[in-house]
């Protein structure tokens, strides 16, 4: 007891004022201390979500906004010319520009042939194995690698095509397709390719059904099916 | 008494004149305090035990300061600057725990 009043004693001694060389020094030191902590609690920005990101990911993110930008411009810079072209004024730019944008829907709604690089692939099912989801899945596969037209049997692959399953092979918008299938599409023969092998993609399915896959790309290649052009 | 002036004085400071930290020093500001609080809690300790030295105390609370900053420069420079910070403080936070318990088996004898 004695003991812990004699140190309370002190520590209240110590305290006192004593205005001494030390003492000063002591001070300055709590001084920048204070100084340091109110700075470091009232920094500005300390409620910004960045300040604590890691290095990694703020380049991440940084590297994403800068391609996004990139994309922006130059889709910004493509308009602004069309603008400036269309507003020049000559008849024969605007008719061009609609006319470019009438092919390219054509060829999307299938009422016009199509010719280019693409890809033919062929699937042989003798054992009837194959239905018409895997189909459907080429399909798909087909059109997220941005194939521009797209053939099954005979039939154009347009927005309103359907498949169904059908005895002795499948159905496409409703004419039976029989084994092998020949599916033909319009695109970048490297990506389509890359985006069927896959693994565990549509060739990898079609193969592991017991069917066999071919697909060989071509430089030049015709789709000539069309649909007839409805006014609706 | 003083060192409590001080640190009114300082936080009072802060708080009006509100600072704009460079750069380059904000990374070594946290360890800075972490630093500078062991130093104190220190002090505090050695003046419970009456074995406080002004000296002592300015001369391990500068060099805390020092040395601190120095160990997470050379962590930056190094490229393990973030793991140098955490045990930095890491440590430092332990001798606060420790001094802290030293201080209050003195003070409240528990």
């Amino acid at each position: 007891m004695t003991m812990d009043t004699d140190s309370r004693r002190s520590l209240l001694s110590q305290l006192a004022f004593h205005p001494n060389r030390p003492h000063l020094l002591i001070g300055v030191l709590f001084l920048v201390l204070g100084l340091l902590v109110t700075i470091a609690i009232l920094r500005p920005g300390t409620d910004e979500p960045w300040r604590t990101a890691r290095t990694e990911d703020l380049v991440q993110i940084l590297d994403d906004l800068g391609a996004r930008q990139d994309r922006l411009e130059a889709e910004s810079a493509r308009l602004t010319a069309l603008e400036r072209d269309l507003e020049a004024g000559s008849q024969a730019q605007a008719i061009a520009e609609a006319q470019r944008r009438l092919t390219a829907l054509q060829v999307l709604a299938g009422t016009t042939p199509v010719s280019g690089p693409g890809v033919q692939i062929t699937i042989s099912d003798p054992t009837g194995v194959i239905e018409a989801p895997t189909i459907l899945d080429a399909i798909q596969e087909l059109r997220d690698a941005g194939a521009e037209a797209i053939q099954v049997g005979t039939e154009r692959v347009v927005v309103d095509t359907w498949l169904a399953n059908d005895p002795g092979g499948i159905s496409v918008s409703g004419t039976p397709v029989a084994s092998p299938y020949r599916i033909l599409a319009i695109g970048d023969p490297e990506t389509m390719l890359s985006a069927l092998n896959i693994p565990g993609g549509v060739a990898d399915s079609v193969r592991t059904r017991g069917a066999e896959f071919a697909a060989s790309q071509a430089q030049e290649m015709t789709i000539s099916v069309t649909v007839p052009e409805t006014a609706s | 008494m003083i060192a409590i002036i001080g640190l009114l004085v300082g936080i009072a400071l802060g708080v009006l004149w509100s600072p704009v930290v460079p750069i380059w020093l904000e990374p070594y500001l946290p360890i800075a305090i972490v630093a500078a609080l062991d130093a104190v809690f220190g002090g505090f300790r050695a003046l419970m035990e009456k074995r406080f030295d002004d000296r002592i105390f300015v001369v391990s609370f500068l060099s805390n300061v020092v040395i601190a900053a120095f160990l997470v420069f050379l962590g930056d420079q190094l490229g393990v600057g973030a793991q140098m910070s955490t045990g930095v403080v890491v440590v430092l936070a332990m001798r606060i725990f420790a001094n802290a318990a030293a201080i209050r088996r003195i003070l409240f004898r528990a």
